[in-house]
């Protein structure tokens, strides 16, 4: 990684931060002194946008990384893995029964799903002879919980079912100021957290056993993956929907920009470009429809990411033992 | 050095197995600091699976694995990563890190990087991948890499399945170096019969139903085979 693609990376990202601001059905002048109406917009809806798209980006990418070192496997994700399914089944328990539309119990419901559907993954994961088969248990996971969903769905309340579906769709605009800061502050502590342990996730590319004879703790790393991948999916899924794609084709287009392959730059490299590509993506979903709650993020997510997965498929790089 | 301190390996009365399955009972093992040690046995008698269990990357169904005074399998991570290294069978095959940063990884001091590089494969594998290098050229540089983790043992398996004939005879050149510095090697080899000839044996010992029989190091591996055979 070179101090230039950063410049162009942090570039970008200022950019893109800057243009969601200014530009949209209303366009905001930033200059000061702001106008009421403004100010009301960028506080109101602009910035719990911008945020929960940087949020959202970087937090799937970092824990798309994580999982693909973890199970050394190019295609892990937590879309993939069922993880993201388990957050949306937890979405789907409360609002879908009509419990309640609050964002704190839905996302708790979320992270609960989303740990418990990870520390099923990964404890049942040694048992997998290849890593196709851990493909195939999460696929199996997603249509689980798929089908538990639309159980659900089938006895919901029209009003709930209506704002469970456009809730599927996936978006950045629905949290408040609040919800958007939190969620940042938990990126923020996971990338910290996950910073500290870049030695260690470097160990596991040489394999449990050399990396564990070289100091690394199994369980310790374990679990900390579950906390951090489990509580970040759970909480972007529940503000922003079952967010597709960006979890796992993030860290492959920071693999096809840098050489670099140390955690040390791929970490801070992967929530980068994680969270431009979810505000690029976004730039989609407001220009495609033209409005502020335009056309869903996971179709725009789905028609770019699409291709990346595919390339990652039929690329000669990808060893999928098995 | 380290023999003088009484440092030893000691496997007391260990069972190992998968389920319902066992591969060693009862098993005892005594090893003295110093050396290049030997374990052999045919395959699938759990020579690989009592390796990983005396590194403490394996539980152990029964008994006890003490090094230098400790229960390895009491021990944390960092400190295991101390007292020993482990080489397996077959190196990994990452993308991900190139020579040098799996290399400065495990060394406690980088400046020994280079040196270790040049000593156990070719200082010119520094900047490649590792899934670049062959499996031998990649197995050299988990031995640098176990080396440079400079802890006084080192355990090893089949460590030299992927390497040519030059480089079996460098390496064994280089185990020599590595355990008159002060390190244990002990190895499990199916290529002993060479060994032996190119390297002074501290001690052999033999998996054989499933309980661990210790051979007379000064004896032809012609016998050992015969043993096995039988």
């Amino acid at each position: 990684m070179n101090s230039v693609q950063w410049l162009v990376g942090v570039g970008a990202f200022v950019l893109l931060i800057l243009s969601h601001l200014i530009w949209g059905v209303v366009d905001v002048s930033l200059f000061l002194p702001l106008e009421s109406v403004h100010r009301d917009i960028l506080v109101h809806v602009r910035i719990p946008r911008v945020l929960a798209a940087i949020a959202g980006g970087a937090g799937l990418s970092l824990c798309g990384l994580v999982l693909q070192t973890w199970f050394s496997n190019p295609l892990a994700g937590p879309s993939v893995l069922g993880v993201s399914s388990g957050a949306g089944f937890g979405v789907a328990l409360l609002v879908l029964i009509g419990l309640t539309t609050s964002w704190w119990a839905t996302a708790v419901s979320a992270m609960l799903g989303s740990v418990f559907v990870l520390a099923l993954v990964l404890f049942v994961a040694h048992r997998f002879r290849t890593a196709t088969s851990l493909l195939i248990f999460g696929l199996m996971l997603n249509y689980v919980f798929g089908a538990l969903i639309t159980v659900l769905q089938s006895e919901a309340k029209q009003d709930a079912l209506q704002q469970f579906v456009f809730w599927g769709m996936g978006t950045f605009g629905h949290g408040s100021m609040t919800t958007s800061i939190a969620l940042c502050a938990a990126v923020l502590f996971a990338g910290i957290v996950l910073c500290r342990m870049h030695l260690a996730l470097d160990a596991w590319t040489l394999g449990p056993l050399t990396a564990q004879s070289m100091g690394v703790n199994r369980k310790v790393m374990r679990w900390r993956i579950v906390a951090i991948t489990g509580l970040l999916t759970g909480g972007i899924t529940a503000a922003c929907g079952p967010v597709a794609f960006l979890g796992l084709a993030t860290p492959h287009v920071v693999r096809l920009i840098t050489k670099a392959r140390s955690h040390r730059i791929l970490i801070p490299m992967t929530a980068l470009t994680g969270a431009i590509l979810a505000m690029a993506a976004d730039w989609g979903v407001k220009g495609f429809g033209g409005m502020e709650y335009g056309w869903p993020l996971n179709a725009v997510l789905s028609l770019t990411g699409g291709p990346i997965v595919i390339w990652v498929l039929v690329s000669k790089k990808t060893r999928l033992h098995g | 050095m380290a023999e003088m301190n009484g440092l030893q390996l000691e496997v007391k009365s260990v069972d190992i197995g998968y389920g319902a399955k066992q591969v060693l009972h009862q098993a005892q093992l005594s090893i003295r600091a110093g050396g290049v040690h030997l374990l052999i046995g045919r395959n699938g008698t759990g020579k690989s699976s009592l390796l990983r269990s005396i590194a403490g990357l394996q539980s152990i169904q029964a008994g006890s694995i003490v090094l230098d005074g400790k229960n390895v399998h009491e021990l944390s991570a960092v400190v295991r990563a101390k007292s020993l290294a482990y080489v397996a069978s077959t190196p990994p095959r990452t993308s991900q890190l190139c020579v040098e940063e799996v290399l400065g990884l495990a060394a406690s001091n980088a400046a020994n990087i280079p040196r270790a590089l040049e000593h156990f494969g070719h200082l010119s594998w520094a900047p490649r991948r590792l899934d670049t290098l062959s499996d031998g050229e990649a197995q050299r540089v988990m031995f640098a890499r176990a080396v440079l983790q400079d802890t006084p043992w080192i355990f090893m398996d089949e460590p030299m399945a992927f390497l040519d004939v030059p480089s079996r005879k460098a390496f064994w050149n280089h185990a020599v170096e590595v355990t008159e510095q002060g390190t244990t090697i002990f190895l499990a080899s199916h290529d002993y019969e060479q060994l032996a000839k190119s390297v002074s044996i501290a001690s052999a010992h033999l998996i054989e139903a499933k309980g661990i029989v210790p051979l007379d190091p000064r004896e032809s591996p012609q016998k050992w085979t015969k043993r096995m055979e039988s």
